[in-house]
């Protein structure tokens, strides 16, 4: 009899807890199985669609995160450098290329809850395509950091790690068919002192 | 032995069956939900500007201003306009699951007006002749839903563009 109670005890602690903690650890990390990468890049072409899968959308609506329409744009998010080290505020960066074919697009820093880190109204903290100087190749280059920068420069406060989101508004590139062969532009670390 | 083995086998199946019910369940009852959110903040047919704090526009670009409005197409078609120009709009349609179900900018919209019907299939065949030849309509297989119109602002140089926009938003049942 205390056999069977006891029995039955761990299967329900072990189902209750291993079922709970799963299901935290998807709602706060795991966005699911529409990822797509290109580069370090990511893209949710689905989220928000009938075709985003089971798990996007638990992630979305426990995050309160409302995904844009098709006719608004896209996000996608880089959380590492080219280096596949975390984006960290301690080092500054080169964000370096072209952006896929898109009306407009805005760059902005956020933290593991996708709440835009430290914006501040007398520094750049985001950034949109019509005041970025480009140079003679239309290459566009862009220094990260906490601390002022010369030419384009994206003011990102904190001490902690961070992503990049870049977000093409009114762009073609909305479906997974558009995101392929797509080349995106390089985030690389500037080696100096301990961000080496 | 074996029955220790045995109970962890069955524990990890019960704490399958317990992720796949709770992923499936969540977005019914949460009440973190976007759509209870939206249902808190205003009544409905008539847009609510999101200050910085709500928990939409803190997870949103932060370039962005937002505004939401709910409605129920079981009423009347639901009219949505606005005047004015800033540099960049877009709306989208949600249902009551927060799935996007329709979406425009200014670009996409006749003479970039935004001028919009949303209506249920059946009231759409009775309104469909009455609107004028520019307004968009579109047809939504849905109870409840909700927009969110969201509007550029590259600087706080244009805070009174913006606001004025929003003053002028109508989103009202198509007979009001």
């Amino acid at each position: 009899m205390l056999r069977t109670v006891s029995l039955t005890a761990t299967v329900l602690l072990i189902a209750i807890t291993s079922g709970l903690w799963s299901i935290h650890h998807v709602l706060t990390t795991f966005c699911g199985f529409d990822k797509m990468r290109i580069g370090q890049w990511e893209a949710f072409p689905n989220a928000g669609t009938e075709n985003a899968d089971p798990y996007f959308l638990a992630y979305t609506v426990w995050q309160g995160h409302v995904a844009l329409g098709r006719a608004e744009g896209l996000s996608l998010y880089l959380w590492k450098d080219d280096e596949d080290k975390p984006l960290t505020g301690q080092c500054r960066y080169r964000f370096k290329g072209l952006v896929p074919e898109t009306r407009f697009f805005t760059l902005y820093a956020v933290d593991k809850h996708f709440i835009p880190v430290n914006m501040n109204r007398l520094l750049p903290s985001a950034l949109y395509s019509h005041e970025i100087i480009r140079y003679e190749n239309t290459e566009m280059t862009i220094l990260i950091s906490s601390t002022a920068e010369p030419g384009n420069w994206l003011a990102v406060k904190t001490r902690k790690e961070y992503g990049l989101v870049l977000t093409l508004y009114d762009t073609q590139i909305v479906t997974t068919s558009g995101l392929t062969q797509r080349i995106m532009p390089s985030v690389e670390r500037i080696k100096e002192g301990h961000c080496v | 032995m074996f029955r220790v083995l045995y109970a962890i086998v069955l524990g990890l199946l019960g704490g399958v069956i317990i992720h796949i019910c709770v992923l499936l369940l969540i977005s019914h009852y949460t009440r973190k939900s976007i759509w209870f959110q939206i249902l808190q903040s205003s009544p409905p047919y008539r847009l609510q500007t999101l200050d910085l704090e709500n928990p939409i526009m803190k997870t949103s670009d932060s370039l962005f201003r937002l505004a939401t409005c709910y409605f129920h197409l079981t009423d009347e078609p639901v009219h949505i306009t606005a005047r004015g120009h800033v540099p960049f709009w877009s709306l989208s349609l949600y249902n009551a699951m927060g799935i996007n179900v329709y979406s425009i900018n200014n670009y996409t919209a006749p003479n970039g007006v935004l001028d919009m019907v949303v209506s249920a299939p059946i009231q759409a065949t009775v309104f469909k002749k009455s609107i004028h030849m520019d307004t968009v309509l579109t047809v939504q297989n849905t109870e409840n839903a909700f927009l969110i119109l969201r509007v550029f602002r590259p600087s706080s140089d244009w805070d009174k563009r913006v606001a004025a926009f929003f003053a002028s938003v109508n989103c009202k049942r198509i007979n009001d």
